[in-house]
């Protein structure tokens, strides 16, 4: 087996982007852009989020799946992109793209494994089974937290620590309302307060609407 | 005809009992919906140890570099990478899906691979080449936000309110700052005390000494917060015995050493402030 000493890596790539590959929002901005006006500088920042976020999805579950092998990374991270570029124009909700490419992935690797298991002789025990209900959270859960977090700072001042401690480090009323030397019904109101202003944050939505609807 | 104010009393009184009603028997609606509750769920995943492991080839993929945002994943990443430090089991993960990763990556030129399935050249991408865009994380104001007309409206309508309020009650009386308040809640929310290496679903289990000095800590708030009095919020003072069973709990959570011998600075400082007003 021979390694390369100089690596073309993702980094190589996702480097030329301005802002990270969990950051969603952005590249929904950028799509809109796109849509919008058909800016070549545009397509390039939407393609290049894509692959870059295609070649991460599918890089992740080979990692976690030793049996799969580097070729066949290759070919699906094609085949996939291709598939992205070509469904994308009937997009009805151009500010959940990034969430829309998310569903494209997982509904290809949910393919590819079901082929692999027809084309591979296993034993029961060792054909891998896809927990529907994860969600693909082990390829978005970076990408979630910064929708979470963005969220919480876009929250008035004296709600943010309270939405910190309540959804980030998922503590109780009554431990929330001794830490900030408040009563319960205080917390319970600020809390009511953050959910709403939750139900109203597009890029949870977008989440909550094409990844978690069931 | 707004009713007589002992009937608001009434009302909200039976407003309180029913709320703590609805909290006994888990009555209360739901906030959010099955899908965003859900989603507020995973995305507490990433900070949440119990994660860690399931993570590890996410992990393994995100190279320093591409955590640009890197104030909003920092305290997730600096929590990580003490638990990393810490534990033999989590460091091994860690290796083993880096070494997969390698050896997925070695036989790939993924540049070259990007060029021919998406017909762009690399040439086209030059580092700095996005600095202009719009969604550039320099340009301040491109982060998403809803739409709140209304409620910009009602809050630029609190905020005259709220100031001419502080007006008159800065010509009433003097405002004297409360630097016990502040630490107490900079001390309260630091990770090491109240989160750090407690998992979500470990949290019913948690290690005896990082549950001894939470319970220690938040004692002493508990003292704190019943000794504070004040007029209107200005001339704060505090009850002496009150501060004196607070520093106690204190010194007790101070006392906890190795493994956990991690002392946030917020305590030590919250501790030294309630010894100098007792003096």
């Amino acid at each position: 087996m021979s390694y390369k000493t100089d690596l073309s890596t993702l980094e190589t790539l996702a480097a030329r982007l301005p802002f990270s590959i969990d950051e969603s929002h952005r590249v929904n901005e950028a799509f809109v852009a796109y849509m919008c006006h058909d800016r070549i500088e545009d397509k390039r920042l939407v393609d290049l989020w894509t692959y870059c976020y295609v070649r991460r999805y599918f890089l992740i579950k080979f990692i976690r799946e030793a049996r799969y092998q580097a070729s066949e990374l290759d070919q699906i991270v094609e085949k996939a992109y291709r598939k992205v570029e070509h469904a994308r124009p009937g997009i009805i909700h151009h500010d959940r793209y990034a969430q829309w490419v998310s569903v494209v992935c997982r509904n290809m690797y949910v393919n590819f494994v079901a082929r692999r298991r027809a084309l591979v002789t296993l034993p029961p025990e060792e054909i891998p089974e896809l927990a529907p209900e994860e969600r693909d959270a082990d390829v978005n859960a970076a990408a979630l937290h910064t929708s979470l977090i963005h969220a919480i700072e876009s929250l008035p001042p004296f709600l943010r620590s309270t939405a910190r401690m309540r959804f980030v480090e998922n503590l109780s009323n009554e431990e929330i309302a001794r830490i900030i030397g408040k009563r319960s019904g205080t917390v319970r109101a600020y809390v009511h307060k953050i959910c709403k202003r939750f139900r109203e944050d597009r890029q949870l939505c977008a989440w909550a609407d094409r990844v978690y609807r069931r | 005809m707004r009713p007589p104010r002992a009937y608001s009393f009434l009302f909200r009184t039976i407003e309180r009992a029913l709320e703590r009603v609805s909290d006994l028997f888990n009555l209360r609606p739901s906030l959010l919906d099955e899908s965003l509750s859900e989603t507020l769920a995973q995305s507490r995943r990433y900070i949440d140890p119990d994660s860690d492991l399931a993570l590890m080839p996410l992990r393994a993929s995100i190279h320093d570099d591409q955590t640009r945002d890197k104030d909003v994943l920092k305290t997730a990443e600096d929590r990580f990478r003490q638990r990393l430090e810490r534990d033999p089991v989590r460091l091994e993960a860690w290796f083993s899906a880096h070494a997969h990763r390698f050896e997925l990556e070695s036989k790939t030129d993924v540049v070259a691979h990007f060029e021919v399935v998406t017909g762009h050249s690399i040439r086209d991408f030059d580092v700095g080449r996005f600095e202009d865009h719009p969604t550039h994380r320099n340009h301040i104001g491109r982060t998403h936000s809803p739409d709140r007309g209304p409620l910009r409206r009602s809050r630029e309508s609190s905020l005259v309110l709220a100031t001419v309020m502080a007006a008159c009650l800065l010509i009433l009386g003097s405002y004297e700052s409360d630097p016990l308040r502040e630490l107490s809640g900079m001390a309260a929310s630091s990770e090491s005390i109240l989160f750090g290496s407690l998992g979500e679903r470990t949290r019913g289990h948690t290690d005896m000494d990082m549950a001894y000095r939470r319970a220690e800590v938040l004692q002493a708030l508990d003292h704190i917060n019943e000794a504070r009095t004040s007029i209107l919020g200005f001339h704060t003072g505090y009850d002496p015995s009150l501060l004196q069973a607070a520093a106690v709990h204190l010194e007790r959570a101070l006392a906890v050493g190795p493994p956990h011998g991690i002392i946030p600075s917020d305590l030590v400082r919250l501790h030294q402030e309630v010894r100098r007003l007792l003096e």
